[in-house]
């Protein structure tokens, strides 16, 4: 046994022994967080399916940058290629880990770039049943955590964490979410609306080693009160790359 | 020396072998379909019905070094051939090293922060027969430098060619100048426009027209300021001449005149709440004692500021409400040129002269926008817009855009324009498309 498999296996340990449900569930967010850090930049080409409750499939397309902030939220900019009349609108986001969100969109047609109020992240993305708020950088510092238990899915070992929003705009009372240990990423989430019912589940499906971190390559989203579900997936997917801080100034959208 | 260094921008550069390796290209573009109608106006030298062909053809090309970009827009109007048109929006190049962008050839730039009052959106000119609070832009040559410094980006600006903006013809409903019947003689028509030096000569000949500016933009604290300072030639506010140097064909002229305009935008970003702010201020430049050869030219330096706010929602379950409320003022303008003068010609006069001003002097908007937030996009928008000393002018406008399958895009809706006119027998400027209501149906592809 190596010395950072008997630092894991210690900071586990040291999970279980924290005195309440917050205090671990806070400690299983920080150490999920602190695995996955460090990939200094994210380069990926998506895929969206929107599936409505007859079955019909609509394609949304997007390309997405993620520059990684120590210290803060990252910064993400997303372009949308498909369908053909938003080819070319681009989101700038600045995560922030305790204030709201810096938020901007290049409209191409008057090649306009306008920021936006990040408040309202409740809303459906692309008309997905993803929210922009299920696909924005989720900063520690955004949720109150609990630890619920420990479970298995599909034989592996697992935690089930429930984090509430600090953010009263959010959509969601709160959210439950199984993580694997073993990944130290989520494979699903349950998301309950403001009255306390469940309206919808995300399915981490197919992760995947890339550059030595663990990364999902489809998400599945099914809505149980529409009935409709969306499924993202990740056509390519880069880490550690280095990307150029002028792609992530809002005065280079329109470039 | 600016000179040679577009002509090298334009012409050399792009021929060398080195700006091209690694070549990418992609399309992109739309074509459709614009009907619109009006209510009859019992005038048969207007054309009350619209149906045109619309495109848009844009074409990207980036090496490592440099990036080419091509938009060109067309629309022909199968029934009113004087509305038909074709201009290039964007067609530029663009290289980047380090802390520095050239950008040289035609651009449209947007400096705006508000959604229907744009006073600090000064550079382009404009298409007036299109939405007249959001009118389609026209892409002016430049040569932009853009370096990081002072915290933000500043960017100097270099235009040789003023573009002259596109004004409704005379059989257009959206008309800003109807023929003048004298009843003596002659009636009066448009003439080309003229334009002015900043020594104050007169030309119509040719466009060169040396313009400069430069642009400060800094984001910070939920925050986007940009401040700008421009010289050039104004081409939304003329001054209208009657020039009787042809006595059997009289005709009104718009005199573009040179302006030093300092301007500023400003967003902020509070919760739930967007901040919008704009404004200008304009200097003219006129000839000694204000007299040029087609008359005198009044004086006019005046300031507009635009306000608006911003607050959206996202609905329990699905759909997005967002409610803007926006104001616009004019201040500092002459007291002897009233604020709402539009084109006021005198035919009787010698020599008379008029100002067309903005069309949103004392206004204010009260706009509802709904997003279903469903897959096919389904947007309703309804807004008024009134100005606040002549609250029998207004423009209402109610409309629904859904895109049809993934390549389609269709809107339809309805406009309703009350500008009455101060002298019904002559309406002048924009009373001229007083109750030009109309209902449109739009529909696009996209490839």
């Amino acid at each position: 046994m190596n010395y950072t498999a008997a630092l894991f296996l210690l900071l586990i340990s040291s999970s279980a022994q924290a005195a309440t449900p917050e205090e671990r569930g806070l400690e299983i967010a920080r150490m999920v967080h602190k695995t996955n850090e460090g990939f200094k930049g994210e380069k990926s080409e998506l895929e969206m399916i929107l599936i409505n409750a007859h079955g019909d499939r609509t394609v949304r397309r997007m390309a997405s940058l993620i520059r990684e902030v120590v210290g803060e939220g990252d910064k993400s900019r997303i372009e949308f290629q498909w369908p053909a009349d938003v080819k070319g609108t681009r989101m700038l986001t600045w995560s922030h880990k305790a204030s709201d969100d810096d938020q901007w969109l290049f409209l191409p047609a008057v090649k306009r770039v306008k920021r936006i109020a990040s408040r309202n992240k409740s809303g459906s993305f692309m008309g997905s049943e993803f929210s922009y708020e299920d696909l924005g950088s989720p900063e520690i510092e955004k949720f109150k955590h609990k630890f619920l238990g420990d479970v298995t899915v599909n034989g592996r070992p697992c935690w089930r964490l429930e984090r509430i929003p600090v953010d009263p705009t959010s959509g969601y009372s709160k959210e439950v979410t199984v993580i694997d240990q073993g990944m130290m990423n989520p494979v699903s989430i349950e998301y309950y609306d403001r009255k306390g019912d469940l309206l919808k589940t995300g399915t981490f499906e197919n992760y995947a080693q890339i550059s030595g971190y663990f990364r999902v390559q489809s998400i599945r989203m099914e809505n149980h009160q529409t009935k409709k579900s969306s499924i993202l997936s990740w056509k390519s997917r880069e880490l550690g790359v280095s990307l150029d801080d002028a792609l992530f100034d809002s005065n280079e959208l329109d470039g | 020396m600016i000179r040679n260094l577009c002509t090298w921008m334009l012409c050399v550069w792009p021929m060398t072998a080195q700006a091209w390796p690694q070549l990418s290209l992609e399309s992109r573009g739309e074509l459709g379909a614009e009907f619109r109608s009006f209510t009859p106006d019992d005038d048969s030298s207007t054309q009350d019905l619209n149906f045109a062909v619309v495109g848009r053809l844009g074409i990207d090309a980036s090496t490592k070094y440099i990036e080419a970009k091509g938009l060109a827009f067309f629309r022909y109007d199968a029934l009113d051939s004087e509305r038909s048109k074709i201009f290039v929006e964007d067609g530029y190049l663009e290289m980047k090293r380090g802390m520095l962008r050239l950008r040289a050839g035609y651009q449209r730039l947007n400096w705006t922060a508000t959604e229907a009052f744009h006073p600090a959106d000064i550079v382009n000119a404009r298409y007036w027969d299109s939405t007249i609070e959001n009118q389609e832009k026209l892409g002016e040559p430049m040569l932009a430098v853009r370096l990081k410094a002072l915290g933000g980006d500043v960017e100097f600006y270099y235009r040789p060619i003023a573009v002259d903006p596109v004004f409704p013809s005379t059989r257009s409903r959206m008309r800003v100048f109807a023929p003048i019947h004298t009843g003596v003689g002659a009636d009066v028509t448009l003439g080309d426009p003229v334009r002015m030096r900043f020594n104050g000569d007169l030309y119509t000949d040719h466009f060169a027209y040396e313009q400069w500016g430069a642009r400060i933009q800094r984001s910070f604290a939920g925050a986007d300021l940009g401040v700008h300072v421009m010289q050039h030639l104004d081409r939304t506010t003329p001054v209208v001449f009657l020039d009787t140097t042809e006595a059997s064909s009289p005709k009104a002229r718009m005199l573009f005149q040179p302006v030093t305009v300092l301007g500023f935008t400003y967003v902020q970003a509070l919760g739930s709440f967007l901040i919008k702010m704009e404004g200008a201020y304009q200097w003219y430049m006129r000839p000694r004692g204000g007299q040029t050869p087609l008359g005198m030219v009044p004086e006019r330096n005046y300031g507009s500021v635009a306000l608006g706010l911003e607050y959206g929602f996202n609905h329990q379950g699905r759909g997005t409400s967002t409610f803007i409320l926006e104001g616009q003022g004019i201040f500092g303008f002459p007291k002897n040129q009233p604020v709402d003068a539009s084109i006021f010609l005198i035919p009787q006069a010698s020599r008379p002269v008029g100002l067309l001003t903005p069309l949103f002097n004392h206004d204010v908007m009260l706009a509802y926008r709904y997003s279903f937030d469903d897959e096919s996009s389904t947007t309703v928008l309804c807004s008024a817009i009134v100005d606040v000393l002549r609250p029998q002018e207004f423009l209402l406008t109610a409309s629904v855009e859904r895109r049809l399958g993934e390549t389609w895009l269709a809107s339809t809706g309805v406009r309703v324009v009350r500008i009455p006119p101060k002298d019904p027998k002559a309406p002048q400027g924009f009373e001229n498309m007083n109750d030009a209501h109309q209902i449109f149906v739009n529909v696009k592809r996209y490839f």
